[in-house]
């Protein structure tokens, strides 16, 4: 699933890149073949070099060429930077990993805890106000959260810095002041996944435990004496909690996609930054890479969650489903 | 007793106007969707009856960044336009882009559920192989990299684009009802009487997948305002005189979220969407909790 999910990904971005009407690699070949100084093959060969891609020829043995070079590490070269976009995506993919896997967490802890909360006290007035609360905190989009976070916190309290990830006088490494500066750098753009993704949870959970509590398995539990705490965390917790594992795969994916907004407005050097800027000064072969890249994250995350998965839930026997 | 009654006469139209009088009445009975839903007509008549009774937005040097007045009831931007006719403006834009999408989205989805459900074998795999790939891929940068190529304003293009990775669950759903009525005594029964597969399809199937159908449709309406409105925020599409996402990418662009002063340019548009997707969410709780009995209590 994951090798078919990556495989799809390679083919659209080569069909984009080379296939379709437009297409930019042959857009660029031939831009650069009419600016008269360039002979053809020379401009063929800096397509091969900025695309990773061999632009003339069969189109299977194309496809062929750009399959192996992008599963050798060769996604092509930035038009604009110059630079390989494997190197471009190594510079900036930690700090988009590290802002969506904290961010992700907690806000799965924190969502599911007091899902369930709300779920054992469902239609109570507390209930009630918390269920339309997290509604409207759901309702907000990342970019709106983004720019409302940045007014209030960033500039009206000067309470965290409005960019980057670290400070001016911190050295990049494993030393205290620059990680207490990412830490710090990161506080915003990590609150604003956070804040997008926890009503999701929250709710998610929710429902999950009013449909587990509705079970015959927990009223037999609670009817033969189990202490309620027990029944709480191994019966109702440990069943309602299995479909929020799957959603861990969607929320990944979604804060993939939040993040563009989130490090555009905290101008934080990540992944979605750099796509944002590819986008804007069409940078084609930085977009491909970082699209294929970030598939194969999220393909990494779905396996991790298989696996939780499999510890959670006995039923299923990992590696064989 | 009405209810008994109508199920005994054979005129299917009448049957079915009852039986959608009767699905209003459920929802409107339902506190969560009636709000939902009047939020929601709210916003339709903005974007339909909205721009015969609001003043086109017109620029004015005399009157740029100006904080909502009697005149300017919600402000005006950076070149003098009033915020309140850029917002009314703006609806219908927003309005037909996402219900495009959420319609080429739900006949996307049916398509392809019917033929993997009812093929089976290769066909079936390969559909609902690329249902799960379209499910895990990270929407927004799909519809971010797409849109980028294809760089059009055009609400059918722009529709297209956003329902490519939308259809994902409703395909899903329709393979699995497809699956549970195919080999159903009723459904011999059906075949028996010489009932024709469009005949099953949209006297038995769809039906039968209706609240699916219904909710895949909202949540699409939603998903697609709000990628488009973020499209727009990101600036990576052609300017489109006022949709809600010009308005804050202007905002933003003009420095709004470095002063207090200009704040409203940021908070309208902002509470309009919240509003907007906020109410769709009610209408599908209050939905989900009319088809799905389990959940009123």
């Amino acid at each position: 699933m994951a090798a078919v999910t990556i495989f799809f990904a390679i083919t659209l971005t080569f069909i984009i890149v080379d296939v379709a009407p437009g297409n930019p690699a042959l857009t660029y070949m031939q831009q650069v073949e009419s600016s008269g100084t360039i002979n053809p093959r020379t401009a063929e060969a800096l397509t091969q070099y900025y695309f990773g891609l061999e632009p003339t020829g069969p189109i299977y043995l194309q496809f062929y060429h750009y399959l192996s070079s992008v599963l050798h590490g060769n996604l092509g070269v930035s038009i604009i930077y110059n630079e390989p976009v494997s190197t471009l995506i190594a510079q900036t993919l930690p700090y988009t990993l590290f802002i969506i896997i904290t961010s992700t967490l907690l806000a799965f802890a924190v969502g599911t805890v007091w899902g369930m909360r709300l779920g054992y006290r469902r239609n109570t007035k507390s209930d009630t106000t918390a269920t339309v609360g997290f509604t409207v905190v759901h309702a907000v989009p990342v970019y709106i959260w983004a720019v409302l976070l940045l007014f209030y916190l960033g500039f009206i309290y000067h309470v965290f810095p409005h960019g980057g990830a670290y400070g001016a006088g911190v050295t990049p490494g494993f030393n205290f002041p620059f990680i207490a500066s990412l830490l710090y750098h990161s506080t915003l753009p990590i609150l604003t996944l956070f804040l997008a993704s926890v009503g999701g949870w929250m709710l998610g959970m929710r429902s999950n435990t009013i449909t587990t509590l509705g079970e015959d398995f927990v009223r037999f539990a609670e009817l033969s004496g189990v202490p309620p705490n027990r029944v709480a965390s191994r019966y109702v917790g440990r069943n309602a909690i299995l479909p929020q594992v799957t959603g861990v795969i969607i929320s990944i994916a979604g804060a993939f996609s939040g993040s563009v907004f989130v490090e555009q407005t905290f101008s934080y050097p990540g992944i979605g930054n750099l796509l944002y800027n590819s986008v804007t000064v069409k940078d084609y072969p930085v977009e491909m890479g970082v699209f294929i890249m970030v598939i194969t994250a999220v393909m990494v995350g779905t396996l991790l969650a298989d696996l939780v998965y499999g510890l959670l839930d006995p039923r299923v026997k990992v590696g064989r489903s | 007793m009405t209810k008994q009654i109508l199920q005994w006469i054979p005129n299917s139209k009448f049957r079915f106007l009852s039986s959608l009088v009767n699905t209003f009445r459920l929802i409107w009975g339902n506190k969560k969707a009636r709000v939902g839903l009047l939020i929601v007509v709210f916003y339709i008549l903005m974007g339909t009856v909205g721009p015969l009774v609001t003043p086109p937005p017109r620029t004015n040097p005399s009157t740029v960044l100006q904080p909502p007045s009697l005149r300017f009831p919600l402000g005006t931007d950076q070149v003098g336009e009033s915020m309140l006719s850029l917002i009314v403006y703006g609806t219908p834009f927003v309005l037909e882009i996402s219900f495009l999408t959420a319609l080429f989205s739900t006949v996307i989805a049916l398509v392809i559920g019917l033929i993997a459900g009812y093929s089976g074998g290769l066909a079936d795999s390969i559909l609902m192989g690329s249902t799960d790939v379209i499910i895990t891929i990270p929407s927004f940068i799909l519809i971010l990299i797409l849109a980028s190529y294809v760089r059009s304003s055009n609400p059918i293009v722009l529709s297209g684009i956003l329902s490519v990775t939308s259809w994902g669950y409703l395909a899903r759903a329709t393979r699995s009802q497809v699956l549970a009525i195919r080999n159903s005594p009723y459904l011999e029964r059906a075949k028996l009487f010489g009932l024709r597969w469009y005949s099953i399809v949209f006297m038995e199937l769809l039906p039968a997948l209706m609240p699916y159908i219904v909710i895949h449709f909202i949540f699409n309406i939603q998903g697609a305002t709000l990628a488009s409105v973020g499209l727009y925020f990101l600036g990576v599409l052609p300017y489109n005189g006022a949709n809600w996402g010009v308005i804050l990418n202007n905002a933003e662009a003009i420095g709004a979220t470095f002063s207090l002063r200009y704040a409203y340019m940021i908070v309208i548009p902002s509470v309009l969407i919240v509003a907007f997707v906020a109410a769709l969410f009610l209408l599908t709780y209050g939905m989900d909790e009319v088809f799905n009995p389990r959940l009123r209590r």
